[in-house]
């Protein structure tokens, strides 16, 4: 029965390939400048992905899809996001910063150091993250400040802790891929009974893990703490 | 964490811890608060998820605010999965972690279950349905119910067990066999007692129609019977405003477990459960958090108004 219900979104995929490539042949007659449109088109998308978010009410999944469409959307996604970091409503801004982390760089830099005045919590601790993707915090006054008095006392003044004293070189290309690529129906697809969902994911020194590795030879106490922002 | 590194290796399990974080957030400099250290070397067996997909596919992503203050956390959540990569046990809390040292009791009753289901495959007529219930759920795993309810009835104490095991690790199917489990509560043996509530409460809501025999199992004298069946009662939720007399006395059962199961039990009832009012806000007084925090959260649920009165906010 699982196998027959694939039938339809294959045909749906094939349906809508089909369809954007016709697409993409007319858009090539058309003498418009491209880059321009796909800034246009970025920023409607990401705009759209905003808007669902507002109307999602808080629910974690509508949060996921949200992260994930902008990962896909990708760098055209960010002047809308800047702007929403600046003016958009609570929720709305702290999504904005956290989409941010993928995206940061020197253009965003400014408006993420703005962020880190804002009145909600999440959007000062998301901010401190996207601008440590660009390297260590400097020990500035307001650094300072935020570190040893922020009125956010467990979330935001460890985020600056870290942040200051970051080493890694994340990269941002790589995690947007791997955030992109994410399908979300496995979302939520955990059910007693059933095969647990498989992942790979590294620990502190990049040594990796994968759930099947354990298969036939250990259970697995698989643990989510809190404390994990 | 070091400390129960043997009583893992004793059960032959492996300990994932798994943070929804970059690996540079547990990185702390010296001048920083000592409450925000994580221990100078990082176990191995902590895993960073730094985009959430897996703390998603796991359904535990973004759900809960870190003492409230505005950042978002995974749900506090412990998963088994078994030898054969089957998933086999959950347990989540809203805003608090799990006790780690809690999962060992339940790592060995997993493994006696897992012993009991095989011990089935000996009797030529259960060999299939034990076999399909060691297996992941299937469009196959149905046919397994009724040969294992009957075995419910089987004359061998072990056989019934293997059979109320098989109906726990099957139960989000064996809605069929909740007239037996139902009646399986009053088995003379408490291992079948205790899985078959067990199972009850696994069915959630379709165990509806066990509600008298869940009722009745209230009063039973084992701890862990009692414990399943206030489980079980909180899957019917609301439908199970019968047995609000049975929980709220129950509310004083010597066993902290028992307790919190059932203010749990009356939370999910709901405005149906008015007459407990009074005994919660008796037990408040216990000295037990979890049991606090359960029935300030069933006051909540039941009656708003009382719960302000009593001081819950």
């Amino acid at each position: 029965m699982a196998r027959a219900s694939y039938i339809p979104s294959l045909l749906f995929i094939f349906l809508v390939l089909a369809g954007s490539g016709q697409a993409q042949d007319e858009a090539k007659k058309r003498p418009t400048e491209p880059s321009k449109t796909a800034d246009a088109d970025g920023s409607a998308a990401a705009r759209a992905a905003l808007a669902k978010f507002e109307a999602g009410n808080g629910d974690w999944k509508v949060r996921m899809g949200a992260w994930v469409g902008l990962a896909r959307i990708g760098p055209t996604a960010v002047p809308v996001l800047t702007e929403a970091l600046k003016g958009g409503p609570p929720a709305t801004r702290e999504l904005a910063a956290q989409a941010l982390v993928l995206f940061a760089d020197a253009k965003t830099r400014p408006a993420l150091e703005r962020a880190l005045a804002d009145p909600k919590p999440g959007v000062r601790l998301y901010a401190i993250q996207a601008l440590s993707m660009l390297g260590p915090l400097p020990r500035t006054k307001e650094n300072e400040r935020i570190l040893r008095s922020d009125p956010n006392f467990w979330c935001v003044r460890p985020m600056m802790a870290a942040a200051v004293e970051r080493a890694d070189r994340p990269n941002q290309a790589e995690l947007r891929k791997g955030l992109a690529d994410y399908d979300l129906r496995k979302m939520d697809s955990a059910r007693v009974g059933e095969l647990a969902p498989d992942f790979t994911l590294a620990d502190v020194t990049g040594k990796t893990y994968r759930l099947s590795q354990f298969r036939g030879k250990k259970t697995v106490v698989l643990r989510f703490i809190l404390y994990d922002y | 964490m070091r400390g129960l590194e043997n009583e893992y290796k004793r059960r032959n399990a492996q300990p994932l811890l798994v943070l929804a974080q970059q690996p540079f957030q547990l990185k702390r400099p010296k001048e920083c608060d000592k409450k925000w250290a994580w221990p100078d070397k990082i176990p191995t067996e902590v895993l960073f998820d730094p985009l959430s997909t897996v703390s998603a596919s796991y359904g535990v992503a973004f759900q809960t605010q870190f003492r409230d203050e505005n950042a978002w956390s995974s749900r506090p959540t412990i998963f088994v999965i078994d030898r054969d990569g089957v998933l086999r046990y959950v347990d989540s809390h809203i805003d608090q972690d799990i006790r780690e040292e809690g999962i060992f009791p339940v790592l060995d009753d997993l493994e006696e279950q897992l012993k009991l289901i095989t011990a089935l495959q000996k009797q030529e007529p259960l060999r299939e349905a034990a076999r399909t219930a060691l297996a992941p759920i299937g469009a196959d795993t149905k046919a397994a119910i009724p040969p294992l309810a009957k075995a419910l009835k089987d004359e061998a104490a072990q056989v019934r067990a293997g059979a109320a095991a098989a109906l726990y690790w099957i139960a989000p199917t064996a809605g069929a066999a909740v007239p037996a489990l139902g009646e399986a509560l009053g088995d003379s043996d408490r291992r079948v007692r205790r899985l078959s509530g067990l199972a009850l409460a696994r069915i959630g809501p379709g165990a509806r129609s066990a509600l008298s025999a869940l009722i009745e199992a209230m009063k039973d004298q084992d701890a862990g019977v009692r414990a399943a069946t206030a489980d079980a009662l909180k899957g019917i939720g609301p439908p199970a405003q019968a047995a609000v007399p049975a929980l709220s006395k129950a509310l004083k059962d010597p066993d902290m477990r028992v307790r919190a199961a059932v203010a749990n039990g009356l939370a999910a009832i709901g405005p149906g459960a008015k007459a407990a009012t009074r005994a919660l806000i008796e037990a408040l007084k216990t000295q037990n958090e979890r049991v606090v925090l359960a029935v300030a959260e069933a006051l909540r649920k039941i009656d708003p108004e009382a719960a302000k009165k009593a001081g819950v906010e």
